[in-house]
C-alpha cells in the first residue's frame, strides 16, 4: 500500500472515530512523524534512547571536534570498563564514572533527550559529599586489600586495613551526624536546596526529535 | 508473604477519593538514585548487588523513613507474588522478571510508598496518592530520599544532578505521572487529540500497566519525560498547570456532552455493561476491565444507582491474574481464571 501523501510504502495504518465516522490514514515512516503520528507508541524509553544514540549525525556531533573516527577508539571506563559501543547497545552505562568518561558524547545526547537542557537545577544532596566521597574510597581501598592479600604482601594488607578501619569509622560519624540533625527536625520537607544554573533555559532549547511537524 | 502484607480490598491509591478522583484515579511520584561507590547494575557483580541490597534494607528497615515499612526479598519471592506486587504497581514488571539480589520495601497497609532496590538503578523510590496530589506525593518522596540520603550517599555529579544508569533519567531523576480514567474522551473519539497535545508537551501517555501496555477499561497514564534543567517543583507545577486541567475539563465537557446528546446510549450502555457483570459466568480480563470502566461512566454521570465508586475501583485491580488466584487460594489456568473472574464481579456486585 502507498503513503496517502507520497510514494512511499505505508508502514503506519491510523483508524480513527471522528463523529462517528471512520477515517482511515495510511502513510509512510517520515509522513507519519510529519503528521504527529506516533509510529511506536509502547517503545520503551530505553529503545528510543538508543535510537538516538545510533542516529549517524548525533555519533557525528558527539565525537569530540566533530571527528567520527574517534568512535571505535574511544576508551572504555577506567572504573567499570564499559565501552562506549556496549552503552550505544543496550543504553545503560556502567557506573558514575561513565559520565565523566564519556561527557563530550554524552552531553549532546542529553541534551537532545532532555528538551535542551544541559546542566541540573534542583535537588542536590545536602552536605553527604563526604559520605558519598568516603563509600567510593571505601571500595577502592577494598579491592586493593583483597589483592595484596592474594600476592602475599600483608605489611602493606596492614596498613589498607587500618585505613579501611578509619574511613568506616568516619562513615558511621557521618551517619550519626545526619540521624542528630534529622532527629533535630533540622532537616525540614522544604529545606530542597536549590542550585541555579546560568544561561539554562529548556524552553530555547532545540525541538526534541520526536516532535518535529505540527502535532499541534 | 502476601497476606498479612497486601490488604485485601486494594491499596490505598485505588480507592480514588482523592481530588478530582472523577477523572484522575491516582498520582505518583518517582525517584532514581544510585549509591556512590558502586558500579550500576549492568556492571554489579553479584557481591555488588548484595551489597547495595543490605545497604538499603539495613537504613530503611532502621526506622524514620514511614511508619510500618515491610521488606520483601523479591529474588526469594514466588511467581504468584511477584505477579501481585506488580498488579498493585509496587514493583515494576522489569523487577518482577529481573535476576539476582533484588528487593522493595512497601509502606504498609497503606502502601503509599515503595522502594525497589537493584531494579534498573539502585534506588527506585515512589510515592503513590489517591486522586490528584502529586504535590503532597512530591512532599513525602521529598522526605524519605533526605532520610535515606543522610545514611547512604548518593552517585551525584554537579553538572548532569543525580546519575542514572539510563541517561534519559538524569538530573532530577525524578518522574510524575496521573492515572487517568478518560471513557468520554474515549467514547468521543478525542482521545487522539489528548495523545497528541501530551506528545508537543514531551510527555508521555501510556496504558494502566505502564510501556508497552494496552489502555485497558479507558485507564491512561501520563508522565513527565525530561528530568534535566527544571527543578522538582518546577516539574510538578509545569504537570500540574499545563496539560492536567484542560485533560480534566475536557473529559468532563465529553461526558458531558455524551449526556446531553446521547443520553439514552450512554444510559444504555452503563447498563448493559452493569448487566453482563452481574450475570456472566466467564469473564476475560480484558472485557472484565471495559465493562467496569463504562459502568463506572454511569456513576458518575448518576445515571447507574446502587453501584459504589469503590467496588469498581477495587474490581479493577481484583480482576487482575494474580489477584483472582490469591481471592480463590490456588493456581489456575487460564479458563479456570475466567470464571473465578465471572464468580468475583457477580458477588461484589452483589454487595458480597
Amino acid at each position: 500500500m502507498r503513503c496517502d501523501n507520497c510514494d512511499n510504502e505505508a508502514t503506519v495504518h491510523e483508524v480513527t472515530l471522528v463523529g462517528g465516522q471512520k477515517v482511515e490514514k495510511h502513510l509512510c515512516e517520515s509522513c507519519a512523524r510529519e503528521a504527529g503520528l506516533t509510529t511506536h507508541p509502547t517503545e520503551p524509553i530505553n529503545a528510543l534512547l538508543s535510537k538516538f544514540i545510533m542516529a549517524p549525525g548525533l555519533v557525528q556531533q558527539a565525537a569530540t571536534g566533530g571527528k567520527p573516527k574517534g568512535e571505535q577508539r574511544a576508551p572504555a571506563c577506567p572504573e567499570c570498563s564499559m565501552s562506549w559501543m556496549e552503552f550505544r547497545k543496550n543504553g545503560l552505562l556502567g557506573c558514575a564514572t561513565c559520565y565523566e568518561t564519556f561527557e563530550s558524547r554524552l552531553a549532546p545526547l542529553i541534551e537532545r533527550a532532555q528538551e535542551g537542557a544541559t546542566h541540573h537545577v534542583g535537588k542536590a544532596p545536602k552536605g553527604s559529599a563526604g559520605l558519598a566521597d568516603h563509600q567510593r574510597r571505601l571500595r577502592t581501598l577494598t579491592a586493593e586489600l583483597a589483592e595484596s592479600i592474594e600476592s602475599e604482601q600483608y605489611e602493606h594488607a596492614a596498613e589498607l586495613r587500618d585505613s579501611i578501619a578509619a574511613i568506616e569509622t568516619e562513615i558511621e560519624r557521618e551517619r550519626a551526624e545526619a540521624e542528630r540533625i534529622a532527629d533535630r527536625g533540622m532537616v525540614g520537607a522544604d529545606d530542597v536546596s536549590i542550585q541555579t544554573s546560568p544561561g539554562i533555559s529548556p524552553e530555547n532549547g532545540p525541538e526534541c526529535i520526536d516532535e518535529s511537524g505540527g502535532a499541534s | 508473604m502476601s497476606d498479612e502484607l497486601l490488604g485485601v480490598d486494594g491499596p490505598e491509591w485505588l480507592r480514588a477519593d482523592g481530588a478530582d478522583s472523577d477523572v484522575v484515579m491516582s498520582s505518583r511520584v518517582r525517584l532514581a538514585r544510585n549509591i556512590a561507590g558502586f558500579p550500576f547494575l549492568s556492571k554489579a557483580s553479584d557481591d555488588d548487588r548484595r551489597q547495595t541490597l543490605e545497604l538499603v534494607r539495613d537504613r530503611v528497615l532502621s526506622g524514620g523513613i514511614s511508619e510500618g515499612m515491610l521488606w520483601v526479598d523479591v529474588a526469594e519471592s514466588s511467581e504468584d507474588e511477584r505477579h501481585l506486587l506488580v498488579e498493585r504497581h509496587l514493583i515494576s514488571r522489569q523487577h518482577a522478571k529481573g535476576s539476582g539480589a533484588r528487593g522493595a520495601a512497601i509502606s504498609a497497609p497503606d502502601e503509599r510508598l515503595s522502594i525497589m532496590v537493584n531494579e534498573e538503578d539502585h534506588l527506585r523510590i515512589q510515592v503513590m496518592r489517591s486522586g490528584l496530589a502529586v504535590a503532597e506525593a512530591m512532599t513525602q518522596i521529598d522526605q524519605v530520599d533526605d532520610a535515606i540520603e543522610g545514611q547512604i550517599g548518593y552517585a551525584f555529579s554537579p553538572r548532569f544532578g543525580y546519575l542514572t544508569a539510563c541517561p534519559t533519567n538524569v538530573g532530577t531523576g525524578m518522574r510524575v505521572s496521573v492515572m487517568l480514567h478518560l471513557p468520554g474522551l474515549r467514547m468521543t473519539g478525542e482521545i487522539e487529540k489528548v495523545r497528541r497535545a501530551a506528545k508537543s508537551l514531551n510527555l508521555a501517555v501510556r496504558g494502566f500497566y505502564g510501556e508497552g501496555s494496552e489502555a485497558s477499561g479507558d485507564l491512561f497514564q501520563i508522565s513527565n519525560q525530561t528530568t534535566l534543567g527544571k527543578t522538582e517543583r518546577r516539574i510538578v507545577r509545569d504537570f500540574e498547570s499545563t496539560i492536567l486541567p484542560k485533560v480534566l475539563d475536557y473529559e468532563r465537557k465529553s461526558r458531558h456532552a455524551l449526556l446531553t446528546r446521547s443520553r439514552l446510549k450512554v444510559v444504555d450502555r452503563s447498563h448493559r455493561a452493569l448487566g453482563i457483570l452481574q450475570s456472566a459466568r466467564l469473564m476475560t480480563a480484558e472485557e472484565a476491565l471495559k465493562l467496569i470502566s463504562r459502568v463506572r461512566l454511569g456513576v458518575l454521570l448518576g445515571v447507574v444507582e446502587g453501584v459504589e465508586l469503590s467496588t469498581l475501583n477495587r474490581l479493577i485491580l481484583l480482576t487482575q491474574p494474580a489477584h483472582l488466584q490469591r481471592a480463590v487460594k490456588s493456581t489456575l489456568n487460564q479458563a479456570q481464571r475466567r470464571i473465578a473472574r465471572a464468580d468475583l464481579c457477580r458477588d461484589r456486585l452483589a454487595g458480597k
